[in-house]
């Protein structure tokens, strides 16, 4: 060891016990303890990305703290991007305990939400597979077969396009035929469930799926989304910055280079910008813009140009599509206001026939998943079973 | 864990030789009081009428646990019978799922949890993971299923607790359910019973109490479950190196009936300076831990299992001996590594003997807790088919 990697060794060792420590992020300290190695498996290495859906590599999953029973399967596979550009992304297959039913295993496509934009903010480099028991592990506990794309971007050589639904929505339906090459014993039928980002993903994908017409796809679950990002923004109090919203403001320009990111963010929060684009996810994000004094945005950022192209081009809701979608809320949900998710599903009402948007008392963000589990395992099982799917629209 | 350890004594000789430290605090006491409530009033006698057993002494909201969205838990404390028949206090947690019953109230699950430790502080409704967690526990309610868990006397409420003594563990089971619907009124009419490792023997001792006690009752699913406590004994004492902590248990868990068993006669010296620990303070992870190291030699006595007050204990609760007439579903895995082969290819055959309706069926490639989840939709089917009002076939086999 060179005498200046001594040195530092004895710094760090120094800073973690003196009153410094205090300043430490304490979220990247979690999401250290959660992380699993980004190997080799996650680089292209010349990979051929020319058929979406193709699979690329696969391994067993190990690492995972997973429920009794449960197998896991990392898969990498060929994807598109928001351009349409040829791109490699990443995953995880989880099988339920037992043998297959005749026909294979029936699949949920499971969107995750925000992680974060570096790319050992995958789900499948975490231990807990970012969402854990928040609904991903009760899934093959019922006998679901899930496939968990991390989204291209998330694993695999950036940038993630965070928040561009088209290359979410690619991920996820070029995850299904990727994960039945690798694990042969899934089913032909699948249907979508998200959160968050997945809820607006899973909107985006039932629109694609009005072209794609896979008569393998059932219909779609989405959890707390996104939906008018425009009209969401700017009702956040101006001034302080969030780590979500920095991380948007890379995504954004991750499919849009022409953006520029400072008509969305003071310079305090441009500074940290490196920092969220190699090391922190969603979490580390939130508490070190937090801790950043002056973290501030620009007045009126929702209506910079840039932003608003994007805004204007991230609407699902407005998209023709196929296949029953339910939309489920939490009311307390500070980051989805009621309101706004109502007029938007509205208006995938007038589209479409079987959507239902349905809504939970006290329920915020997350909880929302757990309390509508038993009614999403019933949507879902209906949906196998082929039976109708019930419309009920705001307003109807 | 939650496990029925009496071959955990194999396994901590193994942990003893790869650790070189064993500190007095280890890291298995910490976790538990990490994981800890307050032990509040709530938890004793104070002036409680127990007269009739399935009478609500009293409940409160239960606050401080990790459950999941929309789960809501009522803490119960209520009037139940020890082994002897003789009134005890009771606690546990009632959970409730998220939204609005069906009509005719929720269906109800009686948990029955494995082996937690002695001491009162061991009570689930005392940690903020109500000591399951996410293995079944916090699942049922998820999947529309209200759950009543009793802590079993002795855990929580004052007493020792009757350790594997299964028919004083199936009356705390069966009288929390007219409690909790007395706290909870959106509890429906109908339950079934589930209970792991020791609560397995629980939800089977259900089977033969009186009318009144199975009132909406419709069957047990024990899951890993069921093997004789004195052929475990047998297979598992020759192999041990060191003691494990269920025997202590055991041996205190005898003492409430056998009141002058003298304990010096079942575990050696080495084992006795531990029993004021497991009595008081640790519960089973950490009394695990402070038992590393305590030999075989000098951890039990040499012919304990003839000791009179042991053999009655493992004859007066052997488990298959009387008629089980309700259905049962009874859960194993072949990779469970607290029940030897041999005790797996006997636990069939024995409820095969006696059990009229029952259905039993093997997991692979999980272990004595993840024997739970892997298990989870045969449960729900088979309770599915319990409040759906669908006969079983009489017969006792193998389920595909």
């Amino acid at each position: 060891m060179k005498w200046s990697g001594i040195m530092a060794a004895v710094s760090l060792a120094l800073a973690a016990i003196t009153p410094a420590a205090a300043q430490e992020n304490q979220a990247l300290a979690a999401q250290r303890a959660n992380a699993l190695p980004l190997t080799a498996f996650y680089d292209v290495q010349g990979a051929d990305l020319s058929r979406p859906g193709a699979l690329v590599r696969s391994e067993a999953g190990t690492g995972y703290n997973l429920p009794g029973g449960v197998g896991a399967t990392r898969i990498a596979y060929a994807s598109r991007d928001a351009n349409g550009r040829p791109v490699l992304a990443t995953g995880v297959v989880l099988l339920p305990p037992g043998k297959a039913p005749a026909g294979g295993w029936p699949v949920i496509a499971w969107a995750h939400g925000t992680a974060g934009v570096a790319r050992v903010c995958a789900p499948s480099l975490m231990k807990d597979l970012y969402y854990g028991w928040n609904g991903l592990f009760l899934y093959p506990l019922m006998g679901y077969a899930v496939v968990a794309p991390d989204y291209a971007g998330l694993g695999t050589p950036g940038p993630h396009q965070l928040l561009w639904l088209e290359a979410q929505g690619q991920d996820v339906v070029n995850a299904i035929p990727a994960a039945r090459a690798a694990v042969p014993s899934l089913g032909a039928r699948w249907v979508a469930v998200g959160h968050s980002q997945g809820g607006a993903t899973v909107i985006k994908v039932s629109a694609l799926e009005s072209r794609l017409d896979d008569p393998g796809y059932l219909g779609a679950i989405s959890m707390a989304p996104a939906t008018d990002y425009h009209e969401m923004w700017r009702r956040i109090p101006a001034g302080r910055a969030s780590g979500g919203m920095a991380l948007v403001a890379v995504g954004i320009k991750a499919a849009d280079p022409s953006f520029d990111q400072s008509t969305m963010l003071g310079p305090e929060v441009m500074k940290l910008l490196p920092q969220l684009e190699s090391e922190d996810c969603f979490d580390a994000a939130q508490e070190l813009v937090a801790k950043t004094p002056g973290a501030s945005q620009p007045p009126n950022w929702p209506d910079a140009e840039g932003v608003r192209r994007f805004t204007q081009a991230n609407r699902p809701y407005l998209e023709k599509a196929r296949g029953p979608l339910l939309v489920l809320l939490g009311e307390s949900d500070p980051a989805i206001p009621l309101d706004i998710t109502k007029r938007a599903i509205s208006q995938r009402c007038k589209l479409q026939h079987a959507v239902a948007l349905k809504t939970y008392p006290g329920m915020n963000h997350d909880q929302v998943i757990h309390a509508s589990f038993h009614t999403q395992i019933k949507w879902i099982e209906d949906r196998f079973a082929g039976r109708p799917a019930q419309r009920a629209c705001p307003g109807d | 864990m939650p496990i029925f350890r009496y071959l955990a004594a194999v396994l901590a000789s193994f942990l003893t030789m790869t650790s070189s430290v064993s500190a007095q605090e280890g890291a298995a006491m910490t976790a538990q009081r990490a994981n800890a409530l307050p032990l509040t009033p709530f938890y004793d006698v104070q002036d409680a009428d127990l007269s009739r057993p399935g009478t609500l002494v009293r409940s409160e909201a239960g606050t401080g646990y990790n459950l999941p969205g929309g789960v809501t838990a009522t803490r119960i404390a209520y009037a139940s019978r020890n082994v002897s028949g003789e009134p005890v206090l009771a606690t546990g947690v009632v959970l409730v799922p998220p939204g609005n019953p069906p009509a005719g109230g929720w269906p109800v699950i009686a948990w029955a949890h494995g082996t937690a430790g002695v001491a009162r502080v061991c009570a689930p409704s005392l940690m903020k993971d109500l000591y399951y967690g996410w293995d079944g526990l916090f699942i049922y309610p998820l999947m529309g299923y209200a759950v009543v868990a009793t802590d079993y006397a002795g855990l929580g409420s004052p007493g020792m607790h009757q350790y594997m003594w299964g028919r004083a563990q199936g009356n705390d089971v069966a009288y929390s359910i007219p409690a909790a619907r007395a706290a909870v009124p959106s509890l429906g009419a109908k339950w079934v019973a589930i209970g792991h490792s020791q609560g397995g023997y629980a939800v089977l001792r259900i089977q033969s109490m009186d009318d009144q006690a199975k009132a909406g009752f419709l069957g047990s699913i024990p899951i890993s479950s069921g093997a004789e406590i004195a052929d475990v004994w047998a297979l598992s004492d020759a192999r041990m190196r060191s003691v494990g902590s269920s025997v202590l248990m055991m041996a205190l868990s005898i003492k409430t009936v056998h009141r002058d068993f003298d304990l010096a006669k079942m575990i050696g010296p080495g084992a006795l300076e531990k029993l004021p620990v497991i009595e008081q303070q640790a519960c089973l992870d950490a009394a695990d831990e402070a038992m590393r190291g305590v030999t075989r030699e000098r951890g039990r006595v040499e012919g304990w299992m003839e000791v009179p007050e042991v053999a009655d204990f493992a004859r007066e609760n052997r488990i298959f001996n009387e008629p089980y007439n309700y259905p049962i579903l009874l859960l194993l895995s072949s990779g469970d590594e607290y029940i030897a082969p041999a005790l797996q290819k006997q636990i069939p055959r024995d409820l095969c003997k006696v059990a009229t309706r029952a259905r039993y069926k093997f997991m692979t490639g999980v272990d004595h807790q993840g024997t739970i989840n892997a298990s989870l939709r045969d449960q729900f089917a088979w309770m599915a088919d319990r409040f759906a009002g669908r006969p079983v076939p009489p017969g006792c086999s193998a389920m595909n």
